[in-house]
């Protein structure tokens, strides 16, 4: 008879690859606070997120912005004096939330993450206008306007393709994905 | 390119590290990857292979009087790398030392490492402003003409959304912002319009000016 998992046993389930040591190591120090740059847009901060993680709050973990607002420019990671890779944990926070479909309302990354996927799988290789719809609407009529001036700006001077460029061979990178990954209508 | 070793060990694969499904997933195009091939960032293989004397050698138009912001961004330094190959990610300089080795003078200024926001122009509009406008004030208060870039994605946001700044923060940000192998190229004498030179959202005007300045003072020199 086997018990169902907590949170933080899911979490850390999650990090296993990740070659952090496990959250439970964590001693609140803050340091990952402190060195993240996007901390300020934090509803919480990387620091509280872990003892949220480590208390089992789960709903609350879930309902956050932090780990969406997440650049992983790895400054946590590096300087974390326990040897907690913060970085590694929102991907896996971020990857663990849309999994289970239960993320904060009008969050733009689950949707940014799903076309950002399906570019690469469709094309091998990353094309920026791909996931556009999944912001460009999000700041109001006079945003989309500029977003859309920036773009025609920089297709007359060269510097954006129309069509997306493929890689050579993709039915094979196609293949080669769905190995490991099922991918639903695509492969 | 092989990882350099010097004849220690060449990295191995850790459990967990997701080597195995890679290479199952590759197996599927009869491919595999032995993690024998070391990856490194254009910049340190014109550091560190190339190397900062050649690379002054082949300088004609050195960018004199150009004070350059050398933006390190996050991936190049982040995470570090093991063993043999990590960098100094806290206090690196090679950054500046290019930009000496090309003519150009690098101003020190507190946000070089610090990260642009990346993806989150996309997801967090509103928190990518905020970082970049910290990265843009920070190079304006060390006195930079000029951001020069090693990160493509550093190099969109700081320069396609500078306007977007401006606008959020009510306040005019005008800063150009290369590439690093833009002013490499420039002080290599290359003609600026075979460098996209002129084709930037923020006019690179005082850049060019500097460098037409050197070339009439050392007129004669070949470019």
């Amino acid at each position: 008879m086997h018990t169902k998992p907590s949170f933080s046993q899911e979490v850390s389930n999650l990090l296993y690859s990740a070659e952090g040591k496990p959250l439970n190591c964590c001693v609140q120090c803050a340091t990952c606070s402190s060195a993240c740059p996007a901390v300020d847009y934090m509803d919480c901060t990387p620091r509280q997120l872990i003892a949220m993680i480590n208390a089992d709050l789960r709903d609350e973990v879930l309902a956050s912005n932090a780990f969406w607002t997440c650049a992983s420019c790895y400054a946590c990671s590096e300087r974390c004096p326990k040897g907690i890779r913060p970085a590694d944990l929102m991907y896996a926070l971020k990857r663990y939330s849309i999994w289970k479909r239960q993320y904060k309302r009008g969050m733009i990354g689950p949707e940014f993450s799903r076309r950002f996927v399906r570019t690469i799988i469709r094309t091998g290789k990353s094309y920026e206008p791909g996931y556009a719809t999944a912001f460009i609407f999000r700041n109001g009529f006079l945003g989309l306007f500029r977003e859309m001036s920036m773009g025609l700006k920089l297709l007359r001077k060269g510097r954006m393709v129309l069509i997306p460029p493929k890689i050579k061979r993709i039915k094979s990178f196609r293949r080669m994905v769905n190995r490991i990954m099922p991918v639903e209508g695509i492969a | 390119m092989l990882a350099r070793n010097d004849g220690h060990e060449l990295p191995r694969f850790r459990t967990g590290d997701g080597s195995q499904a890679i290479n199952y997933a590759l197996e599927e195009d009869d491919l595999h990857y032995s993690g024998s091939i070391g990856v490194y960032h254009l910049m340190e293989v014109f550091v560190n292979d190339v190397g900062l004397d050649a690379i002054k050698e082949a300088v004609s138009v050195p960018l004199k009087g150009l004070r350059v912001a050398p933006y390190y961004g996050c991936q190049m330094m982040r995470p570090r790398k093991e063993g043999e190959d990590a960098e100094d990610v806290e206090g690196p300089r090679f950054f500046e030392d290019l930009l000496s080795a090309i003519g150009a003078d690098p101003i020190n200024y507190p946000a070089r490492l610090r990260c642009c926001g990346g993806s989150l122009v996309a997801t967090n509009r509103k928190a990518a402003l905020g970082m970049l406008r910290e990265l843009l004030q920070s190079a304006i208060d060390g006195g930079a003409d000029v951001i020069a870039t090693a990160c493509p994605l550093c190099q969109i946001n700081l320069e396609c959304y500078q306007n977007q700044v401006s606008r959020e923060f009510r306040k005019k940000f005008a800063v150009p912002i290369l590439y690093f192998t833009q002013l490499m190229g420039l002080a290599f004498g290359i003609d600026p319009k075979r460098l996209k030179i002129g084709t930037e959202l923020v006019p690179a005007t005082p850049v060019l000016d500097c460098v037409r300045r050197e070339e009439t003072a050392s007129a004669g020199s070949p470019s």
